[in-house]
């Protein structure tokens, strides 16, 4: 549907001619009117006149006699009338098929030019809608990937923190853990000192009271 | 100086060609220098037929001296030689027979100017593919300057032309395209020329009123000034004008004024107004809304030049690289090269009063650059001080 549009605005664009009036360019004012007529389709009254056109050329054309052209005229009068039920066979056999096919192709010529025009436009309006909503997507994209980004980022430091903290909790541990196995190693050398202590004053006790 | 001007006919009563394109040049020209006329005694471009009987005149202050053309054109025996050297390879001697049987021909114009050659300082030859022409220069190339009046007709390419457009000394062109033809058909560009045309009268004063009390035509009107021919490209211009009409509501007609040679079609919206007078011609270019020009062969249309001394703007045949060219170049008028292009740019026009307007302007000015008679005066003076000058 809005290719369609898009076509009808285009024939219309096409249609208009645009005069500077101005700075009259009769170059530009021809070239608008070819395109105009290239992008018409011919009717049927047009390929009567192009008929009409090779009959003028092609010297078949006979216009109405009229009066008081002499004795001459009355011949051609009585003869045209004699011709006329096979007139339209002698205009088939002696009408120049190659002119008429040479005035077609010209005319065909001239639309396959303006609908290639035509397509060419549609097809650059197509490309530029596309770009724009190509070029919003990516916009859009390119703003969630920055806060993608961004958050990976925080995530990432955050992690970082994180690692430092654990290893550095992991650090403490160890040196919390050597610390107690220390203290452990302590209190057991001096558990066995107590008990040392313990048996010496037991061993004292019974040599004072011996 | 002493100047003759060489023509195929002269008088008073041909109004249009190149022959009044010769009066009115020899009419300007003897303010300046002694001119003379050299010419036929034929009226008819047809026949070549003698017509004046005089063998000397003086019209408008100019000497004319006429020749007998002793033989006039058989259509028939012309039409088939013509068709014998255009679609056949043939030889020399057959194209200078086909010049003998076009004519006018009259040997004793050539004899003249054989024998007075050295009376003349100067012998403008006018229209390069008639018999005087041909022979007149090649007798008297060192003394010739040729105004080819030439368009784009097959017989500008027989080699007896190409030759031809070799020897004068001096060329006026009528317009730059057809001063590309011929330099490109002869590579005659080393000699002297230049594009000049023909300037025109424009009167002061008009009439419309007289102008309308006697024809039974009012402004809404499209104006062909010319013969009604099918050489003028009328034929076509009846069918595509007619056909307008039928195809599009509108009230516009289609004037035409001159002598016809073709029947021209009943029809409610075409008026013929006959031969007219140039004053009538001219008040008929004022009302009109354009002019159109039909032809398909122009060397220069000097109505359409009046039209844009007159603010018109034209509307002319594509086919003829003279007149589409001027168009362009003036911006002052569309062409068409088929009915479709002649309807669209008629509607435009027509609808258009702005442009008319703006075109009819541009029109003016062209003109006034180009074709106003001092103009085209001291580019005749130019051509042939440079001439002396060579001496």
């Amino acid at each position: 549907m809005n290719g369609e549009k898009k076509g009808k605005e285009f024939i219309q664009q096409v249609n208009e001619i645009k005069v500077d009036y101005e700075n009259i360019d009769v170059a530009d004012i021809m070239a608008q009117i070819k395109r105009k007529i290239a992008s018409q389709p011919k009717k049927e009254l047009e390929q009567e006149i192009d008929r009409e056109e090779l009959q003028f050329s092609s010297g078949l054309y006979t216009p109405e006699p009229s009066e008081g052209y002499g004795i001459k005229l009355k011949i051609k009068r009585i003869l045209l009338k004699i011709m006329r039920p096979i007139s339209p066979l002698i205009k088939l056999l002696i009408l120049p098929v190659h002119e008429e096919v040479k005035l077609n192709l010209d005319h065909t010529n001239k639309r396959i030019d303006n609908l290639t025009n035509q397509f060419g436009a549609e097809l650059r309006n197509l490309n530029e809608a596309l770009n724009q909503r190509i070029d919003l997507v990516n916009q859009a994209l390119n703003q969630r990937i920055d806060l993608a980004f961004s958050e990976l980022e925080k995530a990432k430091e955050y992690t970082k923190l994180l690692h430092n903290l654990s290893h550095n909790i992991v650090v403490e541990l160890t040196k919390l853990k050597i610390e107690q196995e220390n203290l452990k190693l302590k209190v057991r050398i001096m558990e066995k000192d107590f008990e040392f202590l313990d048996k010496k004053e037991k061993q004292l006790e019974k040599d004072a009271f011996k | 100086m002493k100047i003759a001007f060489v023509v195929q006919r002269y008088g008073l009563e041909i109004n249009g060609g190149a022959e009044l394109h010769c009066r009115w040049i020899a009419e300007h020209m003897k303010k300046y220098h002694e001119v003379e006329v050299l010419t036929t005694k034929a009226y008819d471009y047809v026949t070549w037929e003698n017509h004046y009987s005089k063998d000397e005149e003086i019209i408008n202050g100019i000497l004319v001296k006429r020749f007998p053309v002793i033989r006039p054109r058989n259509k028939v025996r012309f039409g088939r030689i013509q068709n014998y050297i255009l679609e056949n390879e043939h030889k020399e001697e057959d194209e200078l027979k086909w010049l003998e049987e076009e004519g006018p021909l009259s040997p004793s114009l050539i004899q003249y100017i054989n024998e007075h050659k050295d009376d003349y300082d100067y012998f403008i030859f006018f229209s390069y593919r008639y018999y005087h022409s041909y022979w007149g220069i090649n007798l008297i190339p060192e003394k010739s300057i040729l105004v080819p009046t030439a368009e784009h007709d097959p017989v500008i390419h027989l080699k007896i032309f190409k030759d031809l457009f070799k020897k004068p000394c001096a060329f006026i062109y009528n317009s730059v395209e057809e001063r590309q033809l011929i330099q490109s058909l002869s590579k005659n560009e080393h000699i002297l020329g230049d594009v000049i045309g023909v300037g025109t009268e424009i009167p002061d004063k008009i009439s419309k009123e007289e102008f309308y009390k006697k024809y039974p035509v009012r402004n809404n009107y499209i104006l062909y000034i010319g013969r009604i021919d099918e050489n003028k490209g009328c034929d076509k211009l009846f069918n595509y004008f007619i056909t307008y009409k039928k195809e599009k509501k509108s009230d516009i007609k289609l004037v035409l004024a001159g002598t016809t040679k073709l029947k021209i079609p009943k029809h409610p919206d075409i008026t013929y107004l006959g031969f007219i007078s140039d004053e009538d011609k001219f008040s008929a270019l004022d009302s009109a809304l354009l002019l159109v020009m039909p032809s398909f062969y122009e060397s220069l249309s000097m109505v359409t030049l009046e039209a844009w001394a007159f603010k018109k703007p034209v509307l002319a045949n594509a086919r003829c690289e003279v007149l589409k060219g001027q168009c362009i170049r003036s911006n002052a008028g569309l062409y068409y090269e088929n009915y479709y292009e002649f309807r669209e740019a008629l509607d435009l026009l027509v609808s258009s009063p702005r442009l008319r307007e703006q075109m009819g302007k541009n029109g003016h000015k062209y003109f006034m650059q180009n074709y106003t008679w001092e103009i085209i005066e001291n580019k005749y003076l130019s051509i042939l001080n440079q001439l002396e000058r060579k001496k």
